[in-house]
């Protein structure tokens, strides 16, 4: 498959912190990438890296194939962009916002501009100031100008954030159309999964500037495999009991024992023995946990060590 | 090419009223000015060869050589940039596919042309003021337009500084600030024989009628004016191209 992104190493340092470290990010043709961490893991910076606004401390950018370093208008010809909350002037339309812009990027015609506020859905809002706009009309704005040189490659940075619900939907429903619609590669950054987890197929998660995971959304699921949870009065003793039967096991702090089998047979054999013990079984129960669970789980446990 | 650029930040500046400070600023010049000029009339119109268009001219332009315009130059400056700072602008204008250096001229243009405007408001102002008040001499055409040109050029260091200054600071009133105490310096400049090197002094050195003006040798005048714009153009630019865009 044709990489669209690829940064190797990337780093970017201030003063002494490491805001960024190391990463190495990969998106390919036609990808839906889901560029995931919490609020100042390094996303923003990273994404600014990457339409070179700032400059790396280290590492190397490779978009479409080129430099970014030494390609850097030539890059940015096939790139539309929207950097955290959304740009505008405030004292343009909506209509006039694009039209500067359109100047700028040599685009032809009314028409595109026309076609562009359909597709952001701002066709009636065209002719106010843009100070006047919602958030969300904004935000809405901020993907049309973005689309307007026809990119090959989207780069979206939070663009659902501060959004109602309501908003959250409609921009979500926009991006998804994108890749069918006009065949572009989307790389887009949420703090929350739930946000890129009906659209994206490809999922990185970032926290405190590492690179946490990378790959197909499916793997991330896998991980969100079922445990089974035992509660009982003496678990250190079951949990002996339960290594013996050479099962894996956990003990949390919460006195709680998990075991990732759960296959029906294995599970009665195990409560059986414990009967036997003259434990008491206060409950045994399957925990599913969610995409979301994962991400935090993923989020906190690198955070614990750095 | 730069055309594109040019059209862009011009287009920008919908609906901020500039016109205001390109009309408002001249016209107090000329009504300071012929006022002083009229309060000092026998001191000032001493001599028979006296011309009352030079010599109300002298006053006019002290104010607005001197103060006004460095003063009104870095608002251009800073009025071009605002729009850019206050909604994310930079990140949206340089996340285009548009070379840094051209930003940066196509800005410098626009404020550049914003001045002469100004500068033609100003002379429009001082002829219908002086004819209002029936000055009797000939119009001297060919001084007027010689100083508003040359005042013109010797504002293109200025602006380069100021316009680096405005991207810096994202608040309107601190490079205005900075502007007014440089400006007063300006008359320091005056008594000094480096003061044609200093950015703020070259727009005054040559508005002011000849006899007043502290120049020697005008193409000496002019090197150092080139000299000096070349040497801030340059290094504002790479420093332009230089910077990260953190917010």
């Amino acid at each position: 498959m044709t990489k669209i992104i690829e940064a190797t190493q990337l780093t970017k340092e201030y003063k002494k912190t490491t805001v960024v470290n190391q990463i190495n990010l990969s998106v390919g043709q036609g990808d839906i990438y889901g560029f995931l961490g919490p609020n100042g893991a390094g996303k923003t910076t990273t994404i600014r890296m990457l339409l070179g606004l700032i400059k790396p401390t280290k590492g190397d950018i490779k978009i479409f194939g080129k430099e970014l370093a030494s390609h850097r208008i030539d890059i940015l010809k096939g790139i539309g962009s929207l950097v955290e909350y959304p740009s505008y002037y405030g004292n343009l339309t909506g209509f006039e916002n694009l039209e500067a812009i359109r100047r700028l990027l040599r685009v032809e015609g009314n028409n595109r501009i026309k076609e562009i506020l359909h597709t952001v859905g701002l066709l009636n809002a065209k002719d106010k100031l843009v100070k006047t706009y919602s958030l969300g009309m904004k935000q809405r704005l901020g993907i049309g100008i973005a689309l307007l040189g026809s990119p090959k490659l989207l780069i979206l940075d939070e663009p659902t954030n501060g959004l109602d619900p309501a908003g959250i939907q409609e921009i979500r429903e926009l991006i998804k159309g994108l890749p069918s619609q006009f065949g572009i590669t989307v790389m887009i950054s949420s703090h929350l999964l739930s946000e890129v987890d009906q659209m994206a197929n490809k999922v990185g998660i970032i926290n405190r500037g590492n690179l946490i995971f990378q790959d197909h959304i499916e793997e991330l699921r896998k991980k969100s495999s079922t445990k089974i949870n035992i509660r009982v009065n003496n678990p250190r003793l079951a949990e002996s009991i339960i290594k013996k039967e050479g099962l894996d096991v956990a003990l949390t702090a919460k006195e709680e024992l998990f075991i990732n089998e759960c296959e029906d047979g294995k599970i009665a054999y195990i409560v059986e023995q414990l009967m036997r013990q003259q434990l008491s079984i206060y409950r045994v129960y399957e925990e599913k946990r969610s995409l979301e669970d994962i991400f935090l789980e993923l989020t906190s446990e690198a955070g614990g060590v750095s | 090419m730069i055309l594109d650029y040019i059209s862009f930040e011009w287009f920008k500046l919908k609906r901020q009223k500039i016109w205001l400070l390109v009309l408002i600023v001249p016209l107090v010049s000329v009504l300071l000015g012929i006022a002083n000029f009229f309060g000092n009339y026998d001191v000032l119109m001493d001599k028979p060869v006296d011309n009352p268009w030079l010599e109300a001219w002298t006053q006019v332009t002290l104010f607005y050589g001197i103060l006004f315009l460095p003063i009104a130059s870095g608002i251009y400056a800073a009025i071009v940039c605002r729009t850019e700072h206050l909604n994310g602008g930079w990140k949206l204008q340089l996340s285009l596919p548009v070379s840094k250096t051209m930003v940066f001229l196509s800005k410098l243009f626009v404020v550049l042309f914003l001045i002469l405007l100004m500068q033609i408001s100003l002379v429009l102002f001082y002829i219908i003021g002086g004819l209002i008040t029936k000055f009797q001499e000939p119009i001297p055409w060919y001084f007027i337009c010689t100083a508003i040109l040359l005042s013109w050029i010797g504002t293109f260091s200025l602006s380069s500084i100021q316009l680096w200054l405005s991207f810096k600071v994202k608040s309107f009133s601190i490079p205005l600030g900075i502007n007014v105490v440089l400006s007063l310096l300006v008359f320091a400049a005056y008594t000094s024989k480096w003061g044609m090197f200093y950015p703020w002094a070259q727009p005054s050195f040559v508005i002011s009628a000849p006899e007043e003006s502290p120049i020697d040798s005008l193409p000496i005048f002019i090197s150092i004016v080139m000299t000096t714009f070349v040497i801030t153009l340059v290094l504002a630019i790479s420093k332009f191209k230089r910077s990260d865009l953190e917010s």
